[in-house]
């Protein structure tokens, strides 16, 4: 009983140095398969967190996904079947802030509503925090509320 | 028999140590994607003579005037030095783009792709070719 604990365990031991590296080497994961929330998240919150969105209208996330090759100065796009799943979410999870249209073809800011303003309009932008749209920098758990984190 | 384990333990470890040094060099996923732009390369010009380092450097510290005027070159976000930390333009941090401080970069074909459709548009204002792609990977992988 003894010698079978050991040996197990040893080859418990073995089996794990051979199988981790290669868990760490798998080449790529298929993006499609995970949850909508967790693919926003990945998707998204790749330049940025990735924002709620209840932060925007719908109105606003249908501007911004027709734009992302522009998005704000970089190309943003992706696979067209990642990208329907992601703004499918968006446009279903919509808040309802109040959101005044901008007469250019600018896309909309969350940081540019009067909520927004109103609420951190002096809060200081440090070199290192750099953005007002770095809001995890000041608002450490701003993911959470996707269900993830 | 607490020999026997205390073995296997310490084979175990060693196995890390030398993969984790041999990191940098080969992994399969990254050697394949390689490969795969050696070949696209070779497709699109006969005389292609192999990926260069120093292309690589070149095209990492480009500035370019083309692309989109927030970004001129990849430096803007991933900086000067490849072994540090980057920053993206709203601020959030970018791992490190050499290989010996990130060891798992370029080893997910669909990133490596996804990357550099957004990044070379961005930056180029144009899409990089497989040569490109290999000298910018070569460069990396390198330090
Ligand atoms: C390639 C990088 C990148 C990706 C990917 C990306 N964004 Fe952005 N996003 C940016 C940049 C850069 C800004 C401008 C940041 C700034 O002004 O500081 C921005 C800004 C935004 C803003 C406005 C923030 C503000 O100022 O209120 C929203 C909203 C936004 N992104 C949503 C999204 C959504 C939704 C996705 C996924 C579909 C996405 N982004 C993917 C780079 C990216
Ligand atoms: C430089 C720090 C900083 C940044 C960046 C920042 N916030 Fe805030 N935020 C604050 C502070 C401070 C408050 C007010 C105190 C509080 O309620 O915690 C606040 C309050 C809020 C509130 C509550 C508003 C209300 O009316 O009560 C929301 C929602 C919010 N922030 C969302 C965001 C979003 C979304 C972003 C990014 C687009 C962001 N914040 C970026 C510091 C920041
Ligand atoms: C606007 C900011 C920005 C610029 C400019 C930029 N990148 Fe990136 N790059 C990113 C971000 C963000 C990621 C994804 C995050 C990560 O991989 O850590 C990334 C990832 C990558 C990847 C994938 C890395 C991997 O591990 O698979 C490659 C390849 C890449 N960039 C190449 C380039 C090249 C080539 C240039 C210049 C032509 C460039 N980037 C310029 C922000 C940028």
């Amino acid at each position: 009983m003894r010698a079978l604990t050991t040996t197990t365990i040893a080859a418990l031991a073995l089996a794990g140095c051979i199988a981790l590296p290669q868990a760490a080497n798998a080449a790529g994961t298929d993006s499609t398969k995970l949850p909508p929330n967790e693919l926003v998240l990945k998707e998204c919150g790749a330049c940025h967190i990735a924002y709620l969105p209840r932060f925007l209208p719908e109105s606003a996330w249908t501007r911004l996904f027709a734009t992302l090759d522009n998005h704000y100065g970089e190309d943003a796009t992706m696979p067209a079947d990642i990208t329907a799943v992601v703004r499918r979410f968006y446009m279903d999870n919509a808040g309802g802030f109040y959101w005044t249209s901008p007469s250019t073809k600018e896309i909309p800011r969350i940081t540019a509503q009067a909520w927004w303003k109103r609420a951190m309009g002096k809060v200081e932008i440090t070199p290192r925090i750099r953005s007002k749209a770095n809001c995890g920098a000041c608002h450490t758990h701003a993911e959470w509320y996707m269900g993830v984190r | 028999m607490k020999q026997v384990t205390f073995l296997a333990l310490t084979t175990c470890l060693m196995a890390f140590a030398v993969s984790d040094l041999r990191a940098a060099e080969a992994n399969p996923a990254r050697d394949a994607i390689m490969a795969g732009l050696g070949a696209e390369a070779k497709a699109s010009d006969p005389a292609f003579a192999g990926f260069s380092p120093q292309r690589g450097q070149a095209l990492y510290g480009a500035k370019s005037t083309v692309g989109k005027p927030d970004t001129p070159s990849c430096t803007t976000c991933h900086t000067a030095d490849p072994t540090q930390m980057g920053q993206t333009r709203a601020g959030k941090e970018i791992d490190a783009m050499a290989v010996s401080k990130t060891p798992n970069r370029f080893t997910d074909p669909e990133k490596v792709a996804k990357w550099f459709g957004r990044n070379c548009n961005s930056v180029l204002g144009r899409p990089c070719t497989a040569a490109e792609k290999g000298d910018f990977l070569t460069y990396l992988i390198g330090r």
